[in-house]
């Protein structure tokens, strides 16, 4: 029985995006392809457009000109579909609903107007909550969680849409070491899945050692491709000028200080 | 006792102005709980007294005064969605509330029965309602209730988190304008059983105390339920035995159980956002 080498298909392109936020130009003239099964670390300062970048390839942003096309790798999903987990800071905790509720949310559009979740359905939101570490949890209110356990709950929500193509938003911002170690397994085994991931970052280290593909952007693309390329002194020194401090070692590897550690706030 | 409560039913209009309670009560508490969790309560009470212009023409035309609630009330919601593309959103409601209101009062003002009529609209008179009214009633409750239960999950995934029904391609604003346009038809179901100015206490009580009670958003639309129809219910009977309007009736009931249960309720708010 001969294998079945999946053919490496575009997940993702995005053509000459240029995107208006709050009446500035966020992004300007942004290109770049995905390929199905990549890990792409969106890397860039505060406010160099990382989120602008995902609300516009997930619809939440039009672009003023330019393009987004997302492709399935499945030709029979009918529907294009993007997990998105945002930053957790937009969550209304005082909303009722327990983390299995929210989950579920992630099945709307699969389960169909005027019909109510199937069994396919349960059992894809358990099989989200178990990713992430939290089925014994699915019946808690989620405003009794923990911050991690927030953002875990929101992953697997993103999970539950069973998308081809994931967009984290600083998953790891404030959260504590548990949810941090159980996100990274989670991001390990979702390469064995060969699901797409563009993950948005500050921390250049966690994006050297995690991606296939870095995106350094400030605005625009600096540079793309594989962490050793992408995180060159020079790139990095015209993103971060002086906020960075760079080390060359002898054989081209690279140590990074970052200056700066405010995280992914706006 | 149970001759004191049977006794009144024994009259028609005790009978049909239970029938209305029930479903006023019901639908108001159901629609009412995405006004809590949306915080839309100003809005709500806006609307409400919006529709006062609607009914007064209508009733000066003798036209079915739901029909002019009706269009006053969708009339409202629309100049309020204008507004707010211009001034901030509390104000746009303050202003076309406040307007409309007083136009209503003015209309009102030019007929003879000045008073009383105002009174029947301001703080309804569920004991005056006719055979064609619990027809109007039950329609635009069961329509209401139908439509709400048909999109429950998109609702409540709109009114939760916009940013995902966008990104899963659900019509996010069409959603927004049916709830909107739910809301303006329970107001409408509502004014002859609690009046214009207290609809937004039955449309937001019960929630809120069930809010204090349960933590998902069915069984809190069930047991809001429940409170509206009890205090609804037991207003009717406050208006009939104690001659007092029957809003102020139902709405002192309905206030009545949500501070019983806030002494009992241990549940503190959960912080709004992440910590």
């Amino acid at each position: 029985m001969g294998e079945n080498i999946p053919v490496p298909c575009e997940v993702l392109r995005v053509e000459n995006l240029t995107v208006a936020y709050n009446g500035r130009m966020a992004l300007r003239d942004v290109t770049f392809t995905v390929l199905g099964g990549e890990r792409v670390a969106v890397v860039g300062p505060n406010g160099a457009g990382k989120s602008t970048l995902f609300k516009a390839i997930v619809g939440l942003l039009p672009p003023e000109s330019g393009r987004v096309e997302v492709f399935g790798c499945n030709p029979h999903q009918e529907r294009v579909s993007i997990g998105y987990v945002p930053q957790r800071e937009d969550v209304d905790l005082t909303f009722p609903v327990t983390v299995g509720d929210v989950v579920m949310m992630g099945r709307v559009a699969h389960i169909g107007w005027l019909r109510r979740p199937s069994r396919r359905d349960r059992e894809a939101v358990r099989r989200a909550l178990e990713q992430v570490g939290l089925a014994e949890l699915a019946n808690r209110p989620l405003g009794e969680l923990s911050g991690g356990q927030v953002q875990r709950a929101f992953i697997a929500r993103a999970l539950a849409q069973e998308a081809p193509l994931l967009l984290m938003d600083e998953p790891f911002a404030g959260v504590d070491a548990a949810s941090e170690e159980a996100i990274l397994g989670l991001l390990d085994r979702l390469r064995e899945q060969r699901v797409t991931v563009l993950l948005a970052t500050h921390d250049l280290q966690m994006a050297a050692e995690w991606s296939d593909r870095v995106l350094l952007l400030n605005g625009e693309v600096v540079a793309y491709g594989p962490p050793g390329d992408a995180l060159c002194p020079a790139t990095l020194r015209r993103v971060y000028g002086g906020q960075l401090t760079v080390w060359e070692h002898e054989r081209g590897a690279i140590l990074l200080g970052d200056g700066h550690c405010s995280g992914g706030r706006r | 006792m149970t001759g004191w409560l049977l006794e009144p039913l024994t009259y028609p209009f005790m009978l049909r102005g239970l029938f209305a309670a029930v479903m006023v009560g019901a639908v108001c508490a159901v629609l009412g709980t995405y006004v809590v969790l949306r915080g839309m309560s100003f809005f709500g009470d806006a609307l409400a007294h919006a529709i006062l212009p609607g009914v007064a023409v209508a009733y000066l035309a003798r036209w079915p005064l739901s029909a002019g609630a009706l269009a006053a009330g969708l009339l409202a919601a629309a100049a309020i969605g204008y507004l707010q593309t211009r001034v901030r959103e509390d104000t746009a409601i303050g202003i076309v509330f406040s307007g409309a209101f007083a136009l209503g009062i003015a209309l009102l003002s030019t007929v003879r029965t000045y008073t009383v009529d105002l009174t029947h609209f301001l703080f309804g008179n569920v004991l005056g309602v006719s055979p064609a009214d619990l027809v109007v009633t039950a329609v635009l409750s069961g329509g209401v209730l139908l439509l709400t239960v048909a999109f429950h999950k998109e609702l409540v995934l709109v009114s939760f988190d916009p940013v995902l029904a966008t990104v899963l391609r659900l019509p996010t604003s069409l959603l927004r304008y049916l709830l909107l346009f739910l809301l303006a038809v329970t107001v409408v179901a509502s004014l002859q059983v609690v009046g214009v100015a207290l609809v937004v206490a039955m449309l937001v009580t019960p929630p809120a105390t069930a809010y204090l009670l349960v933590r998902r958003v069915g069984p809190m639309m069930g047991l809001a339920a429940l409170f509206g129809v009890l205090s609804a219910v037991a207003g009717l009977y406050g208006s009939y035995y104690l001659n007092i309007p029957s809003g102020p009736a139902m709405v002192l009931v309905c206030t009545g159980i949500f501070l019983l249960v806030l002494l009992f309720s241990r549940r503190a708010r959960p912080p709004r956002r992440v910590p």
